[in-house]
């Protein structure tokens, strides 16, 4: 009786091959949209990891099952007393080591090109720049005035190179204002394929309370927040959700290949498009509300288009009457 | 014999057989899902709208005390906190609310105080607020002599405040308390603690009406809600949807209105005590309809009170704009550091040095330094505006006063409102300081 124990067991890995078989073909239920420049690198070590460990756990566990099958008490049949098994031993842990230091070795390049200082985009005119400030439970973000943006545009303008260069170090007079919105602009490498340094977006992350950890699912970004720490966080969008909508104002959700926008439907209770709303959350538990940390990411098809949107928002912060 | 698990000896002493012994070592597993909760949002039907119990405290010291509350302590919230003198350090501000109210009894009273309240009369108050506000599961404002107007113009018809109930119970419940008191389980810990609404006092509006009995129009309370309030604890809540923030804003209007009726009508019969007889169901009811009657009208007159600021005398594209911002500026400085009728009264050394001071909730308050940029009311110029002219509703020595008679154009003063703004516009950047050749080092 006793092994039939084992079919339990099997039951439960052909149960769990069959999801993760199932999981990437089902819509919703595997990576969100990836627009980020270095997100392919970021996927592939996720995808690297994920199917070798998939792949020794359905080899462990149908070694389990069998075992588990062929080795159930017998009456009267005794066990055989080994010491160990020394060439077994070597090879298990000789491959596991050697597939950590692969993975070690792959990750090297990735690292370097997302978290290094010396990789970071140089805060100059070109550079979007924004410092955004974590605390419970909300993010709180200060853009440069568009202003800023038309002094730091010209080259030649030396004060201008300085001021973009020490901005992220205090507020300004002419700061825009934001709770909760991260606005940048895409880069799009059609239109340009011979830039080799496009835009990029470098933040500032700063935390006022507790660690939070800054968030981009869409942009395969993720960074801790630590107190009394400034931390530069960069990342390049490729492909962009906001346009001006049919009352002309900003919104996000928008798909430029189909030309649609993400709508939820109140009678089926169903979103279409949802892909195309991304969030900016917080991925360190932060107090009671940290599931209520979140924000929206809204990425600017162009300069021109983000240049516009930021001046409607300096209209907004700037009212008088 | 090899020795079996613990457990197991334990289950082989039940006297069953082996199939309900399996049953029953796995039930246990298969009932914990439940524990989980399968709650609906809004609140059980059987809870109730506490009653009030902490003292009404009518007028507030103006003693500074040095130091504020200690985390996890409010000054005040029960009587017996006032009882405790021996424990509490002369800087501390307990000790010196005991102090202000050893020497002006009469100024606070203390619902529990059966002497004072006798408890019939006391079940006529509670049962009157009842009728009149419902239940946190089926909230509704019944009873006021302009009822629809409240129901159309101020949104507190029985199904927005149900939405907004269940709201309430998800993202504010925590700090603001079940009858929006402000002493949720959070509360103490953080420093503005939570807004008490039940004195119906709100701090960043935009309504002109004069401040005993300022209220908030429906805008600013969802800017409030939207925004937050940065410099405090309260977050935005912009991620929510419009519809849901403005059925949080008619629940907190319902709560505020429900504990400024309860706290008025206990004022009254706690004063003037009513004869047991004479205080039946009917005047407990017509009492509070009175008072629902006039606050109502308060804040259906607040909708319509929106103060609209002065053109603003200056014309960014102008040529001239630089000099008259100078000129501007240096107006509003002088006023700002003039001790006597100025900002600096309060706004000691730019609010750098500022003391606290007790509100109307019996917290404290503090004039906010204003070379940190960090505003609670919001940063436009307009929502400078409208603090400069009509002030801060703080109630007790945190009030701050409208300036709208004393700047121009209406004032004698020789800045007007928008030098003030112009001038706390640029205070906390340096650069715009050196700019304007202003020095507050």
């Amino acid at each position: 009786v006793q092994k039939y124990w084992s079919v339990v067991f099997a039951v439960v890995v052909v149960l769990c091959a069959g999801m993760t078989i199932l999981a990437p073909a089902v819509g919703g239920w595997w990576l969100p949209l990836m627009v980020s420049s270095f997100g392919g690198e970021i996927d592939f070590l996720f995808n690297l990891i994920l199917w070798i460990v998939t792949f020794f756990f359905f080899l462990t566990e149908a070694l389990m099952v069998y075992a588990m099958w062929k080795y159930a008490h017998v009456e009267g049949r005794k066990a055989a007393y080994i010491h160990g098994n020394h060439s077994l031993e070597f090879w298990w842990t000789v491959v596991p080591a050697v597939i950590l230091v692969l993975i070690g070795v792959l990750q090297i390049g990735t690292w370097e090109n997302i978290k290094y200082q010396t990789r970071m985009p140089k805060p100059d005119g070109k550079t979007q720049q924004m410092d955004v400030a974590a605390r419970q439970w909300e993010w709180r973000i200060r853009y440069p005035s568009p202003e800023a943006y038309a002094r730091w545009a010209d080259p030649a303008n030396e004060q201008a190179k300085t001021e973009a260069e020490r901005w992220g170090e205090a507020p300004h007079y002419d700061d825009i204002h934001l709770v909760n919105e991260v606005h940048v602009w895409a880069h799009d490498k059609k239109a340009d394929p011979n830039d080799k340094d496009p835009q990029k977006v470098l933040i500032h992350l700063h935390t006022r309370d507790v660690i939070h950890s800054f968030f981009l699912p869409n942009m395969r970004l993720k960074q801790d927040a630590l107190p009394g720490k400034v931390i530069p966080v960069w990342f390049q969008a490729e492909d962009y959700n906001t346009a001006r909508n049919e009352a002309g104002v900003w919104q996000d959700g928008y798909d430029p290949k189909k030309g649609q926008w993400a709508e939820y439907n109140e009678k089926t209770d169903e979103w279409t498009h949802l892909d195309r709303i991304w969030d900016l959350a917080c991925a360190e538990f932060c107090g009671s509300r940290h599931s209520m940390m979140k924000g929206k990411l809204y990425v600017h098809k162009n300069r021109a288009d983000f240049l516009e949107w930021l001046q409607s928002a300096a209209k907004a912060q700037n009212v008088r009457k | 014999m090899i020795p079996r698990p613990e457990a197991a000896n334990v289950i082989a002493l039940v006297p069953c057989s082996k199939v309900l012994r399996i049953a029953l070592t796995a039930a246990p597993f298969l009932l914990l899902p439940l524990l989980t909760g399968c709650d609906t949002q809004s609140y059980s039907p059987d809870l109730k709208y506490g009653p009030r119990t902490d003292p009404l405290l009518l007028t507030t010291p103006t003693a500074e005390p040095k130091f504020p509350d200690r985390p996890g302590q409010f000054p005040i919230m029960t009587m017996t906190m006032l009882t405790l003198r021996d424990s509490m350090d002369k800087d501390q501000a307990q000790f010196q609310l005991y102090e202000y109210f050893q020497s002006k009894k009469g100024d606070v009273l203390d619902p529990n105080d059966t002497n004072l309240l006798k408890s019939k009369v006391r079940k006529q108050v509670d049962g009157a607020i009842r009728r009149m506000f419902g239940t946190p599961a089926s909230p509704t404002v019944h009873g006021s002599e302009n009822e629809t107007r409240l129901q159309t113009d101020l949104l507190l018809d029985d199904t927005t405040l149900a939405k907004g109930s269940e709201l309430y119970r998800i993202h504010c419940l925590h700090c603001h308390g079940l009858t929006g008191d402000g002493r949720g389980q959070t509360s103490h810990w953080i420093n503005p603690h939570p807004r008490d609404y039940r004195q119906g006092n709100f701090k960043f509006v935009s309504s002109s009406q004069p401040q005993g009995v300022q209220k908030p129009r429906r805008a600013d309370l969802m800017r409030t809600i939207k925004n937050g309030l940065d410099g405090s604890a309260m977050p935005a809540f912009n991620v929510l949807i419009d519809e849901e923030l403005e059925a949080m804003a008619s629940y907190v209007i319902h709560l505020s209105l429900r504990g400024q009726v309860e706290f008025q009508l206990l004022r009254t019969v706690m004063q003037e005590p009513p004869s047991e007889g004479e205080f039946t169901p009917d005047a407990a009811d017509a009492a509070a309809e009175a008072l629902l009657t006039a606050f109502g009208q308060n804040w259906l007159e607040a909708q319509k009170a929106e103060l609209t600021p002065d053109p603003y005398p200056f014309d960014p594209s102008s040529p001239k704009y630089e000099d008259e911002m100078q000129a501007s500026i240096k107006r509003g400085y002088t006023f700002f550091i003039d001790t006597k009728d100025g900002c600096a009264k309060c706004h000691v050394n730019f609010g750098r040095d500022s003391t606290f001071r007790f509100d109307a909730w019996g917290t404290l308050a503090r004039p906010r330094d204003l070379t940190q940029g960090i505003y609670r009311g919001g940063r436009r110029p307009l929502d400078h505006y409208w603090r400069v002219s009509l002030g801060i509703n703080g109630g007790g020595a945190a009030t701050m006063n409208p300036f709208r008679d004393t700047l121009k154009p209406r004032g004698k003063a020789e800045a007007s409102v928008w030098d003030v703004v112009n001038f706390v516009q640029i205070l906390p950047y340096p650069a715009m300081r050196a700019k304007y050749g202003i020095n507050i080092d």
